[in-house]
């Protein structure tokens, strides 16, 4: 890839993340602080990894693998600090700061897999990947919405972990190795069980 | 158990099977399977239309 065309993605791409990122961050209900340069270096290190897997796996690459790679560079470089939920600035002056033990220090690991949703959602919205697996488009977002949020919301079983799975998918990705394979692996796994929705509950 | 201890001649042998080897062709990929660039690039420049919702069990609260 040029470097024209690196700036060029950049340009295009990071102004749309950034948005996406304060917009999860609402979505959170929470304030903080987004780098604008830093989802910049995003969008640049996203595109060459996928420029890369392009170069290997020819015209296509799975939407699960974009995903992941959009939520690993998401996660490595952390575009997001003092990150604190709106709770903690209620009854406070203007000029008071919350209490520092409030503060969200997980807030990028958790923007990343909101991220990966976001997008993968996107994908079977609106491409032809639903199209081409003979599936009814609304049939097949509503099993999106109920697999990712069953999945994200169940408590792992070992009583080793953190809890819900998605604190122990944050807790992983924050203090363990983590690269985009793992995070293929569980968007794969989603894809798999919206796959077995569907056939499950075959639209009448 | 069997040790396998290279020499001269058996790395030699290896190297001729090598040369006699096809390569491994690479078999387009099923058309459900993924994304286009171009398609991906679309994807990624529209991604604030998608409507992920948030589970409400996900969203950070004070611990009280």
């Amino acid at each position: 890839m040029t470097q024209d065309a690196e700036q060029e993605f950049r340009d295009e791409y990071a102004p749309e993340l950034y948005d996406l990122v304060v917009d999860l961050l609402q979505k959170l209900n929470t304030s903080a602080h987004v780098s604008y340069a830093i989802t910049e270096e995003i969008a640049i290190h996203f595109w060459r990894d996928l420029e890369r897997l392009y170069a290997i796996h020819h015209e296509q690459i799975n939407v699960t693998k974009t995903c992941s790679y959009l939520a690993f560079w998401v996660r490595k470089l952390k575009p997001v600090s003092d990150a604190y939920p709106l709770q903690a600035y209620e009854g406070l002056d203007a000029d008071e700061q919350p209490n520092r033990e409030y503060e969200v220090t997980d807030i990028n690991e958790q923007i990343s897999l909101h991220l990966s949703l976001t997008l993968l959602r996107h994908c079977l919205e609106d491409s032809r990947i639903t199209e081409a697996a003979n599936i009814d488009r609304e049939e097949i977002l509503a099993a999106f919405d109920k697999v990712s949020e069953e999945y994200l919301t169940s408590v792992v079983e070992d009583g080793m972990s953190m809890g819900l799975r998605f604190d122990s998918m944050v807790y992983d990705m924050r203090f363990r190795t983590y690269g985009p394979h793992h995070l293929t692996h569980f968007l794969v796994h989603i894809m798999r069980d919206i796959y077995r929705e569907c056939a499950r509950s075959p639209k009448q | 158990m069997k040790r396998h201890l290279a020499t001269r001649e058996s790395i030699a042998e290896l190297q001729e099977a090598r040369k006699k080897r096809e390569p491994v062709r690479v078999s387009k990929a099923p058309e459900n399977s993924g994304l286009t660039k171009d398609e991906t690039k679309k994807a990624l420049m529209s991604m604030a239309k998608s409507a992920y919702r948030i589970p409400l069990k996900l969203i950070p609260k004070l611990p009280f």
